[in-house]
């Protein structure tokens, strides 16, 4: 159904190719340089949350009282054996969950940020 | 065996980055001059390729592989076409057409049944029927240069436009019959 010979056509200037391909390696530079801003920056803050909620941890492991009945398996444990259900709900009553989760959402974040620059620097790599 | 477009994705998605160098220089040509007839001049034409494979290549990890690349990417370049002119001010509309390309004066012409050869070989000369192509609709050029100059079939140009197969059969046989009526005119 071709009919191309009875249109005129244009060729490409010289150079259009390079062009195309120079623009998109510019555009993957742009690309990777945010990324790597924003990732960059991302991974800080959640390294900064991460060290914060691991001292509220330590903090939170004192103060709930975790420390005392952890120290009971060393010192008693014929009595954990006895009680090892009531024992196991006070250990889950007084771990810091709030501060755990916000360790764990950091070092989720910070993965992610890592994961995500390097996805971007891996495709901002544009060969002709 | 040539790769074909897809599988060419496929590879530059997976890390061959040379493949989308393949993937320019197949369309290289057929964009430029689908872009050149519908805006009319080569250096606004070549901004528009430029625009166009920088598009594609942002959005291909959103194509749809189990679709036509060929359909995808003249559907951006058409896009990108139309928003150059709607800046420019420049979308041409016969003064007969109506927005969907229809023309009110052709409905009523007799030779429905036109081959598009007959149209074509009137008209061997290069020129005149460039200086047709610039007298039709629109969207009558669009279904012209899409079907004729870039074998898609009216499937494809259905997509492209994103109007139903029927209508594009309408502007099609139109513009046949309008193509005709100048070249029979002129020759």
């Amino acid at each position: 159904m071709s009919k191309e010979q009875y249109f005129l056509s244009i060729e490409p200037s010289l150079g259009l190719k390079e062009k195309i391909i120079f623009n998109i390696e510019k555009e993957a530079k742009k690309k990777a340089f945010f990324a790597f801003v924003f990732g960059g920056l991302t991974s800080l803050t959640s390294v900064l949350a991460m060290v914060y909620s691991l001292i509220l941890i330590i903090k939170d492991y004192y103060v709930s009282g975790l420390s005392e009945y952890m120290s009971l398996i060393f010192s008693d444990s014929s009595v954990l054996m006895g009680l090892w259900k009531e024992y196991t709900y006070s250990i889950i009553e007084s771990l810091p969950f709030v501060t755990i989760t916000l360790t764990l959402v950091s070092l989720w974040i910070f993965v992610w940020s890592i994961k995500y620059i390097f996805s971007n620097l891996k495709t901002s790599s544009f060969i002709s | 065996m040539l790769p074909n477009d897809n599988n060419l994705i496929y590879r530059y998605l997976d890390g061959d980055e040379n493949s989308f160098s393949l993937i320019v220089d197949t369309y290289l040509k057929s964009i430029l001059n689908f872009s050149y007839k519908l805006v009319g001049n080569k250096k606004d034409a070549e901004d528009i390729t430029q625009e166009v494979f920088l598009k594609v290549w942002k959005s291909l990890k959103k194509f749809d592989i189990e679709k036509s690349f060929k359909t995808w990417i003249f559907a951006i370049a058409r896009n990108t076409c139309i928003d150059f002119l709607r800046k420019k001010n420049e979308i041409p509309f016969s003064k007969f057409d109506n927005e969907e390309g229809d023309n009110i004066l052709e409905d009523n012409l007799i030779d429905k049944e036109l081959l598009p050869d007959e149209v074509f070989v009137g008209g061997e000369n290069k020129k005149l029927i460039e200086d047709v192509l610039s007298k039709l609709s629109f969207i009558q050029k669009e279904v012209i240069i899409l079907r004729y100059m870039n074998d898609l079939n009216f499937n494809e140009i259905s997509e492209i436009l994103n109007i139903p197969l029927n209508t594009i059969k309408s502007h099609h046989n139109r513009a046949l019959i309008k193509m005709k009526g100048i070249l029979s005119a002129t020759i």
